[in-house]
């Protein structure tokens, strides 16, 4: 009952058709002139973006737009969101504003003598799930589509929940320049606490070639698993989209399980956008980065640009060199080789135990 | 159980000081309680022969018979075929055996061979595997050791070029966070066949155990023969409560990695 009237609200309040117009009449489309003109290289920008409630769909749509100006003005190509990108649409919520004040003024009280946010609130949060996942489907694909078009880049939408017979999925899209919706990626690996409410995960992986090169967008926990970067690289990948929301206090070590180590082992470029701040009494944190095979970063460190903070907003931008990867991948030292025999038995003895 | 890993120097370059180096160490180990001692991958590389630098080892192991010695590795020559190969030694008896499964671009070009499955041992409370030099790069290794069980990883390395703490992490520190095992690594200095090697000696652990939350429960600093560290696997149980990867792996998603998919690698 409460799920069908928040459901009938969320679609009352993000009409997408209002919010595509919306978009057109804030973006004018840029001059040719204006527009940078494409090298060999691609420019991409990831998006670190602080979570805000927004009253109206129309505000987030203004927020989302800013983020994709701006990296369309510096000649980016591709632009990646983070994970639980629709988080902001809580606040179309009545009373919203004030429980979130409150739980989070709860939160950070016991982070403070604690150490850490732990999960509280969260309860607040999954009894919505369900209910809000089609209309903040439908909005931020209507948003995305429009912005795509206008500044003619590709948009990596952010997750979103996607409401299937079977269940809830955490997933996320990738857009055309042309505003046509490209594929969609569910996740595969869940973390600890999604599994527990139940959310659904994927048992497959895709690819997508583009002129811009070949892109998976496996989506944060799948950071954690070699298992998704080696399927990707397998299909052809050089570029892996990761979006992330941390809900953790920041620490550099622990934001090195991600997909530091995993561009490392496969030799593609990983573009991590992250979702930041507090909502619902929870703590999230991260730097959005572009990191690259060691050998291919200035500081021999990977990375190729990341974030200065892991609060607030950034438009991280580089350029990607895809013939430096190739060749990187041709000159590693420890990158390229197989030993079929070692691999079959580690198949038979471990994943397909069973 | 308390566990050393050996700091090379850049000077041991002959099967003399290559003795002198092992007999300082674990009788200094030994006096300090250490179960369990790792030398670099290549250590033996100066001996005229894998045999010889057996036999060696396992003289010095009849002198401190309660450690457990993982010697470093050498090449192994075996029907005409050279592998790299390590192995574990406790009171003069060869109890493991390893040949590295996956091949440096150098190990190629020299026409070296690849082992074909990894080996485990119990030693004291840990299951025990060791994952040699070029295997650290390979995460299905480290997938497949902590998978059938292994919570103690021993990795003598050889790592080409000048010393960099972000390649050496790529290695070891990240396959221990990504599957929450022990591992002792330890750090090959030296030139060998007109190749540069360096890296650091390295005890790790899952973040959560490690007092800085760092994953490095030991690093090597400084003139010192080893570093040393207790581990204890109740810590990785305790660990795991907080972050378990393997918790979520989802095998149906990785049928395709080693079927009909080309590699691309």
């Amino acid at each position: 009952m409460l799920e069908r009237w928040i459901e009938n609200y969320f679609t009352r309040k993000l009409n997408p058709q209002k919010l595509a117009e919306h978009v057109r009449r804030i973006n004018s489309t840029p001059s040719k002139e204006a527009q940078p003109k494409p090298s060999g290289n691609v420019k991409v920008a990831c998006i670190q973006k602080q979570v805000i409630p927004v009253e109206t769909g129309e505000e987030y749509a203004e927020r989302i737009s800013g983020f994709v100006k701006t990296a369309a003005q510096q000649g980016c190509r591709l632009v990646v969101f983070p994970e639980y990108n629709f988080f902001d649409f809580f606040g179309l919520l009545p009373g919203f504003k004030d429980l979130n004040r409150y739980l989070n003024k709860k939160a950070k009280a016991k982070t403070s003598s604690h150490g850490s946010s732990g999960n509280s609130g969260t309860g607040a949060l999954l009894t919505l799930f369900s209910a809000v996942a089609q209309p903040t489907e439908a909005a931020i694909l209507a948003i995305i589509s429009q912005l795509a078009e206008i500044y003619g880049v590709y948009i990596y939408t952010g997750s979103y929940l996607v409401k299937e017979t079977e269940g809830l999925y955490n997933a996320g899209s990738l857009v055309g320049p042309d505003g046509e919706l490209i594929g969609t990626q569910k996740k595969i690996h869940l973390t600890d606490f999604e599994a527990e409410i139940g959310i659904c995960r994927s048992d497959s992986l895709a690819v997508f070639p583009l002129d811009i090169g070949t892109i998976a967008i496996p989506i944060c926990m799948d950071a954690t698993y070699f298992e998704t970067f080696q399927l990707a690289r397998n299909l052809g990948a050089d570029i892996v989209v990761i979006p992330i929301a941390n809900n953790e206090e920041y620490n550099l070590w622990r934001a090195l399980r991600g997909i530091w180590p995993r561009v490392q082992e496969s030799y593609v470029y990983g573009l991590k956008a992250s979702l930041n701040g507090w909502l619902g009494g929870m703590h999230f944190t991260g730097k959005a980065g572009i990191f690259a095979p060691i050998e291919l970063t200035k500081k021999k460190d990977g990375v190729v640009a990341i974030a200065e903070n892991y609060q607030g907003d950034a438009v991280v931008v580089a350029e990607l060199d895809l013939a430096r990867l190739a060749q990187a991948r041709k000159d590693a030292e420890y990158y390229g080789d197989s030993n079929p025999a070692f691999e079959a038995e580690l198949y038979a003895k471990t994943y397909g135990r069973g | 159980m308390k566990t050393a890993v050996a700091i090379w120097q850049d000077k041991i370059n002959s099967p003399d000081e290559v003795r002198a180096k092992f007999s300082r160490s674990l009788e200094q180990a030994a006096r300090e309680g250490a179960r369990l001692i790792v030398y670099p991958a290549l250590a033996g590389s100066s001996f005229a022969s894998y045999k010889e630098y057996q036999d060696t080892v396992l003289g010095l192991s009849q002198k401190h018979p309660q450690l457990a010695i993982c010697p470093g590795s050498a090449l192994e020559e075996e029907d005409g075929k050279i592998y790299h190969t390590s192995f574990l030694v406790q009171n003069g008896r060869v109890f493991l055996k390893q040949r590295q499964l996956y091949l440096a671009k150098w190990e190629r070009k020299h026409g070296f061979c690849r082992g074909s499955d990894l080996a485990f041992a119990q030693i004291g409370p840990f299951k025990t595997a060791i994952i040699l030099s070029t295997d650290v790069f390979y995460p299905r290794v480290w997938r497949y050791a902590a998978l059938l069980g292994a919570n103690l990883i021993l990795s003598p390395v050889a790592i080409r070029g000048p010393e960099n703490l972000p390649t050496q992490i790529k290695g070891v520190w990240a396959n221990v966070q990504a599957n929450l095992v022990f591992a002792l690594e330890s750090g090959f200095k030296g030139e060998y066949k007109g190749i540069r090697f360096s890296s650091k000696s390295v005890i790790h652990a899952p973040l959560a155990v490690t007092e800085n939350d760092d994953g490095f429960l030991a690093i090597e600093e400084g003139p010192r023969e080893y570093i040393i560290a207790e581990l204890n696997p109740a810590q990785l149980q305790e660990a795991s409560r907080e972050f378990d990867p393997l918790r979520q792996l989802n095998p149906a998603a990785y049928t395709r990695l080693y079927s009909e998919v080309s590699r691309h690698a």
